[in-house]
């Protein structure tokens, strides 16, 4: 009896993904036995051998990086904490000109203006929150959302700054949608009306306590138990603002579109301007890489 | 390995030197490598601007995490998995990201190829699934061992090999070395399918 031909598993073969292992024996006997395998897999070698010459060529082109671009990298490095570092090429358009010439002389200039300025940076984020300056931001451990108030200031391991824990958080244990995420917005505008929800419902709870999906069983979805460390979500929180930039209002460990997902609620960034703007990330988030395993990004409503 | 003309020391004691406060170390060290970081955002964004955003993104977390630098592979592998990792990431946001046009963009080419060849692997390479992308560029393109790449990427080298190996076939297809097998074949049209998990 033929077997249908199944490229992805031929090419692992021809690849030597499949060296050592029980199925390079049955493709090889496939390719013996069989006229499709056969014919599949030569065609395949050739093709394989065709594409490496193309892929060869494509290599030697010249990939310098070209001048604006380290110009604007070198500006980006000096003053890391400055506006400078939101100028990415959507915003700034054409990198090869001065951005603040070039803002100042063409039509949207003033709006994107305003949108950086309204992101502070991760950094000076951080540094606000280590000094406690942040007037109004909530801090209602007793209301039912938590706030590491306890780690606010404490040097982490490794040196860095764990300012960036005190942001409240909560499980909510939803599974948030795109374009459905009003609820976080209540949660951080009313918090104490949030922890009233959660005792009498098992709705949104402090760290530790229950939530209201099947599967949560009252704590974090196992993925994200790493995020729940001050240092892990510190640095995850870290590598939100890099992106965004702004002020984390308030972080829930929750799902997205059925998936452990860390659920940040911001203001200021650069891409909501005066908006609340949301920034779901995955539990790779602020990993030693820094990045933030990005799922979604949009505005609250 | 890496040249030192412009500054004579190697990649960690920079590192180190910008943990120290020397407010120029860490620009010495992006300087020296900036040529292969760009050639691999490049290549696995397929867009000269989105390139640039991922690599301003990759070096500003690079900056800030420094200290989270364990030693444990070379600088150079730290500041690769960086740039992938901030590729992706966009790359992510990109599919998930309800799409704004903003009304001044102007779409810069992305490289500018001497040669029709290099386009058109340019093009196919854009639709690959990001994880196959990513693995081609580092072992195919950039000339890093299986066992780099796999570093690079934080997964196992058969990992890596599977990647390169499905993404060479479907660039087969693709460049036109290889029939379409749509009939019976499981490699799937590859068009509009950036994103598409394979393992």
């Amino acid at each position: 009896m033929t077997e249908r031909v199944d490229l992805d598993r031929l090419a692992d073969f021809v690849g030597g993904a499949l060296d050592g292992t029980p199925d390079a024996d049955a493709v090889r006997d496939l390719i013996a036995g069989d006229a499709a395998w056969e014919s599949a897999y030569a065609d395949l070698v050739t093709a394989d051998a065709a594409v490496r010459l193309d892929l060869a060529e494509y290599a030697a082109q010249d990939t310098r990086m070209p001048d604006d671009v380290a110009d604007r990298l070198a500006s980006v490095l000096r003053s890391p904490g400055s506006s400078s570092e939101k100028a990415t090429a959507r915003e700034t358009r054409d990198t090869r000109r001065p951005a603040s010439r070039t803002d100042a002389t063409r039509p949207g200039a003033s709006r994107r203006r305003a949108r950086l300025y309204a992101g502070l940076s991760a950094v000076t984020a951080v540094a606000l929150v280590a000094f406690g300056l942040l007037v109004g931001l909530p801090r209602v451990a007793r209301d039912g959302i938590k706030s590491n108030s306890d780690t606010a200031g404490a040097p982490a391991p490794g040196g860095q700054a764990e300012a960036a824990v005190d942001t409240p958080q909560q499980i909510s244990g939803r599974d948030y949608r795109r374009g459905d995420f009003g609820t976080l917005g209540n949660d951080a505008n009313a918090p104490g009306a949030a922890a009233a929800r959660s005792s009498e419902r098992g709705g949104p709870n402090a760290l530790g306590g229950a939530a209201e999906q099947p599967g949560f069983a009252g704590s974090t979805p196992p993925e994200l138990q790493r995020l729940l460390t001050p240092t892990a979500r510190a640095a995850c929180i870290q590598a939100i603002q890099a992106i965004h930039g702004g002020i984390v209002r308030l972080v829930d460990y929750a799902r997205f579109e059925g998936r452990p997902a860390l659920v940040a609620l911001l203001d200021g960034t650069r891409d909501g301007g005066a908006g609340s703007w949301v920034v779901v990330v995955g539990p790779d988030c602020g990993q030693p890489t820094g990045n933030a395993d990005e799922r979604y990004s949009g505005p609250i409503a | 390995m890496h040249a030192v003309a412009a500054d004579g020391r190697d990649d960690a004691a920079l590192l180190r030197a910008h943990l120290d406060g020397d407010q120029e170390a860490f620009g010495a060290l992006v300087r020296r490598h900036q040529d292969r970081l760009w050639a691999l955002a490049l290549r696995t964004m397929g867009d000269r601007e989105e390139a640039a955003d991922a690599l301003q993104d990759a070096m500003l977390s690079a900056y800030r995490a420094a200290e989270r630098f364990r030693g444990d592979s070379a600088v150079t592998t730290w500041l690769h998995r960086i740039v992938v990792n901030a590729c992706l990431d966009r790359i992510r946001r990109r599919q998930v990201r309800p799409t704004v046009p903003l009304a001044e963009t102007d779409q810069h080419a992305a490289p500018a190829p001497d040669r029709d060849t290099a386009l058109v692997v340019h093009d196919a390479l854009r639709q690959l699934p990001p994880d196959q992308r990513v693995a081609l560029v580092l072992v195919d393109l950039q000339g890093y061992s299986v066992a780099d790449a796999a570093q690079v990427l934080g997964t196992a080298e058969g990992t890596i090999k599977s990647r390169c190996a499905r993404g060479r076939a479907r660039l087969a297809v693709l460049l036109g070395h290889l029939r379409n097998p749509t009939s019976g074949h499981n490699v799937g049209p590859v068009k509009g399918k950036e994103g598409a998990a394979h393992d």
